[in-house]
């Protein structure tokens, strides 16, 4: 009975010339629908960092909602198939830290789709409702979710990671084939290893700072990463001074 | 209020007229604005999406409207018809009659609560009488002026008891039913009519008894989301989603009262054809046609794609009846195909696609003006000057000049704005932006090829008192149109060109530079500078200007099909055009002439239409009958593509005895010689089933158009190349001679093929658009701006690469460099930055992290 009572909350993204001006035409229209989304203006679709996805979940959204123009109809020509890869980076990283990525929603409305984008609003809540709240049926302990969520949110500013982004998009440019199976295999293939290690850096980290000292077992198991690859992140805090060992258990530098 | 002299009145507001207005009010001129309608956006507000591309374009629509309603030089006035027009140019007094509102559009705010009060119910002429509306109402939501209006003919205030519901329900106290008819006089110093089109109402079909034969704005209205039945497409009758649809080509078109063709019903009903086909997959669609007239540019593929992709069935035929089929709402359709053989089909829904005849009211005013009409009423123009009327000061523009698409009509538009302006004598100031430079627009614009498209925006632009560099990569001017002889009208191309090359040497403002070509560009909207080269000299030039314009033009095939190059009875379409004014003997001495249509175009390799080669042909063939009238003359074509007002050339040659055969791509035509070099012409005719010979004296092959060098054009300019290798505008139907990168504009053929007068119009559209660069009092930029903060940027150059304005330049220390003036403010390079090290301007990354935060 209380997810009936669970009104999810939705960031919103919109391009400023057609999702935006159809939320807008959604309003002059007078439709009626959910009032669970909270709208921030973009100039394109393709400006919405992951950055910003994660910085939505972290600060409690349920779910995120990315607008743009019609495929083809981009103001600035390729603002929204840029963001297809963007969002499709940051499903996969949300599958990897266990959130469902269909609290993550890209869809086109142009401007006179008013009642499309009421319909797509409407059933992006229903669909969050019966998710449930963020984590719950994500089956994620909120504390462990707090930590994946923030080192999802570092992770996305690695420059590693954002130079495979920038290459990909330059290479889908080139290429023009923007099928889902395409962008699929692509991430898979280019960029997957540097999703796992700067997330795994990043959890590393975390964790170690939340929970330290903390042996490397514990850790291992919080971070779900082979035990190499978190020997590997670990070593190389320690050299930059940011963890060190007693004990057999690590800690985080105090000063840093 | 209404004294501003030498303003300009623009009659029509639908989107000729909206593009036409914010041309001039952009280059500093006070336009008014004149629509019948309550709403500005005319016929296009009513379609539902736009070919070739079947996006809705909305969002660059309701800008325009939107940019017009606030345009601080721009009055509009709604609900406004013209009553009379006194004076001559530089100085003409209009009568405007204003009909009232009844709701004050400052107060409306659009809260609906009247109408959802208002007891009387009447049809929805915006969807086409499909659906009902209060008697005070909105015609659509995005309406601009967004405001109420009261439909005095059938509000019970006025016809009976004094109802008072709306008033009394309206918060705002908007309403007033006291407003009373205006009559504003207005002196202006030109006026453009941009009076669009009414379809024609069709006797056709029992259109009027059968629900299901419907109109093809009534199938955008059903198609359309705020449409009747919500984008849902069903049938009239019993709303049942039809599973097939027929299309019937050419209503109110071709026809015995309107001797010309409609020009945009193939696409349009293609496109409806396919828009149904994806709203329901399994629904069959066919388009009985006559001739598939797909000339535009990217209008050939699009029907391809059609064909091949959609599914759509194409029939060749004209039907001829629509039955009822009794005991459902199905219709029967008879129709016989290209041998005779009659076949009957059942489909659920029939839509006419019906012509464009010129606005009847317009007709009626230009009537009275005395503004020489032609036989179907349309404005008789001449092809050098495509939007001047009989009358000087009075220009034409959009679906009254002759039957053309949104994108044409746009074009147009431009093109009127620019030849108007030279008559508004008064200049009003521009309202700046917020953000300026200190910079003014270096008061120059260069123009590239020197043909006619070039000279054209030259003069434009010179006899604004602009310096105009013309640079021409040949030793002489005129171009390809040199070779021409004639226009279809029949207009002398040849003294025309002579005139005009006059005009531009003698120009005191024009620099013209023969042999030259461009080596480098730099700058942006306001301040490029350029470098010239001149062959055969070591010697460059260095040019500063504030706009470019280019109009290269195109080439022609050299084809090798048909024995061309082999024997020289084998001609080019411009050999014809020689002999026609060189060689009246050897005309006389021929007996049998065969032009072939189509040579190069409309092929895998050149999947479009070169659009002037019907008209050609028969323009030469008219006048080889004309001087021998026992020639036997044969056209040798795929689909007769005389399209608008071309069409009467296409009757006059049938009645002339010329004879027409129509081949198919995989039943080519071919061409033999004997040992005495004799031609031989093998075709089938697909009426008789047989193979026909022909021997005749000369075979005149129409070869395609095809681009220039456009690769180095776009590389040194940083500009789009479209699949057929001509240049990209920046949007198909609403920005025709832009492109993305602000400054830089192009007309002509360089942009895809076309006959000199639709050259023309695009020379001046571009002209008109440069102007609003160049009229500025400061160079403008954008209020978000991206940026690099050099600190922490990695010089990755992947901003470089990835940007759509081509903003980012890289520096001499190898690190990039964001030109303000070129950015478009999209953020998608602070995206693609690994280090973040770019922030837009009013969108950075802590700003709309700070917003995900408050929001929450």
């Amino acid at each position: 009975m209380t997810s009936d009572k669970f009104e999810p909350r939705i960031m919103g993204f919109l391009c400023n010339w057609c999702c935006y001006t159809a939320a807008d035409s959604a309003g002059v229209a007078r439709y009626q629908y959910p009032p669970n989304i909270r709208v921030i203006r973009v100039m394109c679709s393709g400006r919405v960092d992951p950055v910003f996805i994660f910085e939505a979940f972290s600060c409690g959204a349920d779910g995120v909602f990315v607008g743009g123009c019609h495929l083809g109809e981009c103001h600035y020509q390729l603002g929204n198939y840029d963001v297809m890869l963007a969002t499709a980076l940051t499903k996969k990283i949300m599958t990897k830290i266990g959130i469902s990525p269909e609290r993550l929603l890209l869809e086109w409305a142009s401007a006179a789709e008013g009642s499309r984008y009421v319909q797509m609003i409407t059933e992006f809540t229903n669909n969050l409702k019966s998710l449930g709240p963020l984590g719950t049926t994500d089956k994620v302990d909120m504390d462990v979710l707090k930590v994946k969520l923030s080192a999802a949110r570092h992770s996305v500013e690695d420059m590693k990671l954002r130079t495979g982004l920038g290459n990909l998009t330059k290479g889908f440019r080139k290429e023009g084939d923007y099928s889902a199976q395409t962008i699929e295999d692509k991430i898979d293939q280019k960029i997957a290893k540097s999703i796992d290690s700067a997330i795994g850096k990043q959890e590393t980290l975390l964790w170690i700072q939340q929970e330290g000292p903390i042996s490397l077992d514990v850790l291992t198991k919080k971070v779900g990463q082979p035990t190499a690859d978190v020997e590997k992140y670990v070593s190389a805090f320690s050299k930059k001074g940011l963890v060190t060992e007693t004990n057999g258990k690590l800690s985080a530098t105090s000063n840093e | 209020m209404f004294s501003k002299v030498g303003s300009v009145l623009v009659i029509g507001g639908g989107i000729a007229g909206i593009q036409a207005s914010l041309d001039l009010a952009d280059s500093g001129y006070f336009v008014y604005l004149i629509e019948k309608a309550s709403f500005i956006g005319g016929k296009t507000a009513q379609l539902d999406k736009t070919y070739p591309l079947n996006d809705c374009s909305f969002c660059i629509r309701s800008d325009k409207h939107m940019e017009c309603i606030s345009h601080t030089n721009i009055k509009i006035l709604t609900l406004s018809e013209v009553k009379d027009i006194k004076g001559s140019s530089g100085d003409f007094e209009a009568t405007i009659i204003q009909h009232p509102r009844y709701v004050d559009i400052d107060k409306c705010t659009n809260c609906g609560l009247c109408a959802e009060r208002c007891p009387e119910e009447v049809n929805d002429e915006f969807n086409e009488g499909l659906g009902k509306r209060k008697v005070i109402y909105l015609e659509f939501p995005e309406a601009a002026p967004n405001s109420y209006v009261i439909d005095r003919k059938n509000c019970l205030h006025f016809t009976e008891a004094g109802c008072n519901i709306c008033k009394e329900a309206c918060m705002e106290k908007a309403i007033d039913f006291d407003q009373k008819e205006q009559n504003i006089s207005l002196n202006v110093g030109s006026i453009i009519f941009a009076a669009g089109f009414d379809s024609i109402i069709p006797p056709y079909y029992d259109y009027d008894k059968l629900p299901n034969v419907i109109t093809s704005m009534e199938f955008e209205r059903i198609h359309s989301l705020n449409g009747p039945y919500g984008g849902h497409l069903v049938r009239p009758s019993d709303r049942k989603e039809p599973s097939n649809i027929a299309w019937l080509q050419c209503i109110g078109s071709r026809d015995i009262y309107h001797n010309y063709c409609s020009s945009v019903c193939c696409m349009y009903a293609i496109k409806q054809a396919i828009l149904a086909r994806r709203s329901n997959k399994m629904l069959n669609a066919t388009i009985f046609f006559m001739d598939m007239r797909v000339c535009g540019k990217d209008h050939e593929r699009y029907y391809n794609h059609a064909k091949n992709e959609d599914n759509i069935r194409f029939v060749r035929s004209k039907v001829h009846n629509v039955f009822p089929v009794s005991g459902t709402d199905d219709l029967l359709i008879r129709y016989a195909d290209e041998q005779g053989n009659i076949y009957e089909e059942i489909f659920n829904m029939v839509v006419l696609s019906l012509g464009l005849e010129p606005s009847h009211d317009a007709v009626r005013l230009a009537g009275n003006l005395g503004i020489t009409l032609d036989k179907n009423n349309f404005v008789e123009t001449s092809s050098f000057t495509p939007v001047n009327t009989s009358i000087p000061g009075i220009y034409v523009c959009g679906a009254f000049n002759a039957p053309k698409d949104i994108s044409e009509s746009i074009t147009e538009a431009s093109a009127a704005a620019c030849a108007s302006s030279l008559n508004a004598v008064s200049k009003v100031a521009l309202p700046e932006p917020f953000e300026v430079t200190e910079q003014k627009p270096v008061p120059a614009g260069l123009i590239i090829g020197g043909g006619v498209t070039g000279m054209v925006s030259g003069l434009c632009l010179a006899d604004q008192g602009y310096k105009v560099y013309l640079v021409e990569k040949t030793n002489k001017l005129g171009g390809h149109a040199l070779k021409l002889r004639k226009t279809f009208k029949g207009e002398d191309v040849k003294s025309y060109i002579k005139e005009l090359i006059d005009k531009v040497e003698n120009h005191p403002l024009i620099d013209v530079c023969l042999n030259s070509e461009v080596k480098h560009t730099d700058g942006y909207a306001g301040n490029f500078s350029t470098r010239i080269a001149i062959s055969s000299s070591t010697e460059t030039k260095n040019i500063k200007h504030g706009v470019t314009i280019i109009s290269t033009g195109a080439d022609f095939l050299r084809t090798s099909e048909y024995l061309y190059g082999k024997n020289s009875r084998v001609l080019i379409w411009f050999h014809t055009d020689k002999i026609l004014s060189e060689e009246p003997n050897t005309i006389e001495k021929a007996n049998t002439w065969v032009f072939i249509l189509c040579v190069g175009s409309r092929e895998p390799e050149r999947p479009y239409c070169s659009k002037i080669c019907c008209s050609s042909a028969l323009r030469n063939a008219m006048e080889l009958k004309k001087l021998n009238p026992d020639m036997e003359i044969y056209v040798l074509y795929r689909d007769m593509r005389t399209y608008g007002l071309i069409e009467d050339l296409y009757t006059e040659a049938r009645d002339k005895g010329i004879v027409f055969i129509r081949y198919k791509l995989d039943g080519k035509p071919e061409v033999e010689e004997d040992q005495d070099g004799k031609l031989m012409v093998r075709v089938k005719d697909n009426l008789l089933g047989e193979d026909l010979i022909i021997q005749p004296d000369f075979v005149t092959l129409q070869t395609a158009i095809v681009p220039g060098n456009n690769e180095n054009l776009a590389k040194l300019f940083k500009l789009p190349v479209d699949q057929d290798g001509f240049l990209k505008e920046a949007h198909k139907k609403f920005k025709p001679v832009e492109f993305t990168a602000k400054g830089i504009y192009f007309a002509g053929l360089v942009h895809s093929p076309k006959p000199i007068d639709e050259a023309i119009s695009q020379a001046q559209a571009a002209a008109a658009k440069a102007v609003t660069v160049l009229s500025r009092e400061y160079i403008s930029t954008n209020t978000e701006v991206a940026s690099i903060d050099l600190k922490l940027c990695v010089a990755c150059l992947t901003c470089a690469r990835i940007c759509p304005a081509g903003a980012l330049i890289i520096n001499g220390m190898g690190k990039p460099y964001i030109e303000p003036q070129k950015c478009f403010g999209c953020g998608i390079c602070a995206v693609e930055c690994p280090v973040k090290a770019i922030s837009l301007e009013h969108f950075n990354n802590d700003l709309i992290l700070t917003e995900c935060e408050a929001f929450l």
